[in-house]
């Protein structure tokens, strides 16, 4: 008797493992080797201040330093001890004299894109990134003081990479240089809404030859790997049986030479239900783009103040009110100043 | 057991703190005198979080008046309300007598009560285009009047606000700090003296404005439809003190730019509604900054002819044409006739 029973606990144990291994197998379709959540997988995630080469687009600069470059500590904390403050000052001495500073900015955008330099949220300079994605700006004449650069390219379908915001303190007479800015890859879905187990495409722009994390999140955030070709385009085709129906969002970072990480791209969302739906190619004005002239500058800024506690119009409710809870207030010009372009 | 539930509140605390903005005020000075002038620096440290819109309330006690603010090393790309004074200060005013023992070391700043109703605030809020995140990020530098003696406090308001930049405005959570400096009953200096102080103790700013974009435009539902001009610039130095507008009409025989050394020049604010509404003038903007250092902006017209001008040009020319054919008809006749 009790021998029957150790064989039918053996059995039990065997179909059940067989069981876990399927479903394991099955879950395992399609999702990379990297574990979400875990301080050494090469993501920043949730309170990591950094994890390997990812710093979530920081620098020496977010933290009142004027050079040198970021570490991470295996515990996923910023090492600041090879971070720079000073130097690069010059002349001084007899009177005040005005010392104009100066700074240089490079990285990589996508192949022949359009890359814009704004400074405290006005245009600066825009220029052309080269075949290797390669852009640089030097800004001369400028006053000694605080300063808020951000950056951000414009792929050739116009689709735009997320902020790279940097402050920057220059001293009189400086000269700084900013270099290696690697900025985020452009994203875009071929589906608004996909049956479930269909593929949708994830896809857009950023280096040549770059390896692209792509995350999706739903419940939980899955990540994705593919490459880049020489022109800097990349596709994945996710399959959506792994996820449940429902809303869901997509966002890509770009990792070049296994060194430099880029911020995530802006997100965009899709639908998992009964139908496949193509996105439609739709001109619209952009989310905060007020008066419709294809940027969000102060003109929609000046649109949105005038709005700022005042009963809205039916008009002005469609509108400036972003969040659509019937009245303009901070969260208006937070949704604003993340879609802003200068 | 004890040693536990400590260690688990120390974590709980630490989760909590964690992941919060930190906004303070930076009083470098522990003691002023009665009449002085202190500079506040708000400074936030977002934790590794990216913000992009901020709304802060500063309570002051009432032995402190606000002066003034400085925004030329501010994050703040642009401002939705610039620092103005709101409500009474009831802030209680301590004897410095009391807290001086306390003050000899470096300033401490510790956590901030629940604003005190009707209490005197500072208030602003603003965006910062893009987002940022880091530490020692300056907000604002104010500037208050030591008023009474006694201790003086400066706290952040519970009430303020920082929001992530996430595309949905979420709100962070916040740790709001506060600091106290004491104001000397020690009698202060005369007027004049004080007077040059100040004057002395001004950031020496031989730099202009920044340059800056003009925007033109107009919207059916603001001003009546009416074109409206909008501009913001910064300071580094000592920050923007006024702007000057003047609108001056095209010179259709030279077209050439207005002399800006002799153009009547009046105080204004943006938004600004033209008083041009043909678009046919020049608008020059000034940036003026606190120690006087001048930008100008210049606008293009944007229309140099109007229809009814082409239609009265047209008109001039045919009457024109008809002018001269009739005076060659009248010369051809009067030569037929001798």
């Amino acid at each position: 008797m009790e021998k029957i029973l150790k064989i039918s606990l053996l059995i039990l144990i065997l179909i059940l493992s067989f069981f876990i291994f399927q479903k394991i197998k099955s879950a395992s379709v399609n999702v990379t080797a990297i574990v979400p959540g875990v301080c050494g997988n090469g993501i920043k995630e949730g309170s990591e201040q950094c994890d390997g080469n990812d710093f979530g687009g920081q620098t020496c600069f977010n933290f009142g330093y004027s050079g040198g470059s970021l570490s991470c500590n295996a515990n996923c904390t910023l090492n600041f001890s090879s971070c720079t403050t000073g130097g690069g000052g010059g002349g001084g001495g007899g009177g005040f004299i005005s010392q104009y500073s100066k700074i240089i900015i490079s990285g990589y955008a996508q192949p022949k894109s359009e890359v814009t330099l704004m400074s405290d949220g006005e245009i600066r300079a825009t220029t052309i990134a080269g075949d290797d994605a390669k852009f640089s700006f030097t800004l001369d004449n400028l006053s000694p003081g605080t300063y808020l650069f951000t950056l951000y390219s414009e792929d050739k379908d116009g689709r735009r990479s997320s902020l790279y915001t940097f402050p920057v303190k220059l001293e009189a007479g400086q000269t700084i240089t900013a270099g290696n800015i690697l900025l985020s890859p452009t994203i875009d879905i071929d589906k608004a809404e996909v049956k479930r187990g269909d593929f949708i495409s994830i896809f857009g722009f950023t280096q040549s030859e770059a390896n692209v994390l792509i995350s999706v999140n739903s419940d939980e955030e899955m990540f994705f790997k593919t490459t880049s070709t020489k022109n800097g385009f990349y596709l994945y085709q996710l399959g959506t049986d792994i996820l449940e129906k429902g809303d869901h969002f997509t966002k890509s970072k770009s990792i070049l030479a296994n060194q430099l990480v880029s911020n995530y791209s802006r997100a965009v969302s899709f639908k998992v239900g009964d139908k496949t739906i193509s996105k439609e190619i739709k001109k619209v004005c952009g989310k905060a783009d007020l008066n419709c002239d294809g940027r969000v500058n102060l003109i929609d800024f000046s649109i949105t103040a005038y709005w700022y506690k005042r009963p809205l119009t039916e008009e002005a409710k469609q509108k400036v009110d972003l969040n659509g809870d019937g009245k303009v207030d901070l969260i208006d010009f937070s949704i604003m100043a993340y879609y802003w372009t200068g | 057991m004890k040693k536990f539930l400590f260690l688990l509140i120390i974590v709980l605390i630490g989760i909590e703190v964690g992941n919060a903005a930190l906004i303070e005020p930076k009083i470098e000075v522990k003691e002023v005198k009665k009449g002085e002038f202190v500079v506040v620096p708000i400074y936030l440290d977002t934790q590794f979080e990216e913000i992009n819109a901020v709304e802060v309330y500063v309570n002051f006690s009432d032995n402190l008046v606000f002066r003034d603010y400085l925004d030329g090393k501010s994050i703040i790309t642009h401002w939705i309300e610039k620092p103005r004074v709101v409500g009474q200060s009831s802030l209680p005013v301590k004897p410095h007598v009391v807290e001086r023992s306390s003050l000899r070391g470096k300033p401490a700043s510790t956590l901030a009560t629940k604003r005190t109703e009707g209490s005197a605030s500072v208030v602003f809020s603003g965006i910062v285009a893009g987002g940022i995140s880091g530490k020692n990020l300056n907000l604002v530098d104010l500037v208050f009047e030591a008023k009474e003696s006694g201790i003086a406090k400066i706290e952040i308001g519970e009430n303020s606000k920082v929001l992530l930049n996430d595309g949905l405005g979420t709100k962070t959570k916040l740790i709001a700090l506060s600091q106290s400096f004491s104001i000397l009953d020690i009698e202060s200096l005369s007027r004049s003296e004080l007077a040059l102080l100040r004057e002395k103790s001004k950031i020496q700013d031989n730099f202009p404005p920044e340059p800056f974009k003009i925007y033109l435009t107009k919207d059916k539902e603001i001003f009546n439809d009416k074109y409206y001009i909008t501009f913001e610039t910064k300071d580094k130095q000592s920050g923007i003190a006024y702007y000057e507008i003047s609108e001056k009409p095209i010179n259709f025989i030279f077209l050439a730019k207005p002399d800006i050394k002799n153009l009547s020049l009046k105080k204004a604010e943006s938004p600004y509604i033209l008083e041009d509404q043909s678009l046919r003038s020049y608008i020059v903007v000034k940036a003026v900054d606190k120690s006087g250092n001048e930008r100008v902006e210049i606008l293009y017209p944007q229309r140099i002819l109007l229809y009814e001008d082409i239609l009265m040009l047209v008109a001039s020319l045919l009457i024109l044409i008809a002018l001269i054919i009739f005076v060659i008809k009248f010369k051809y006749k009067n030569e037929k006739i001798f």
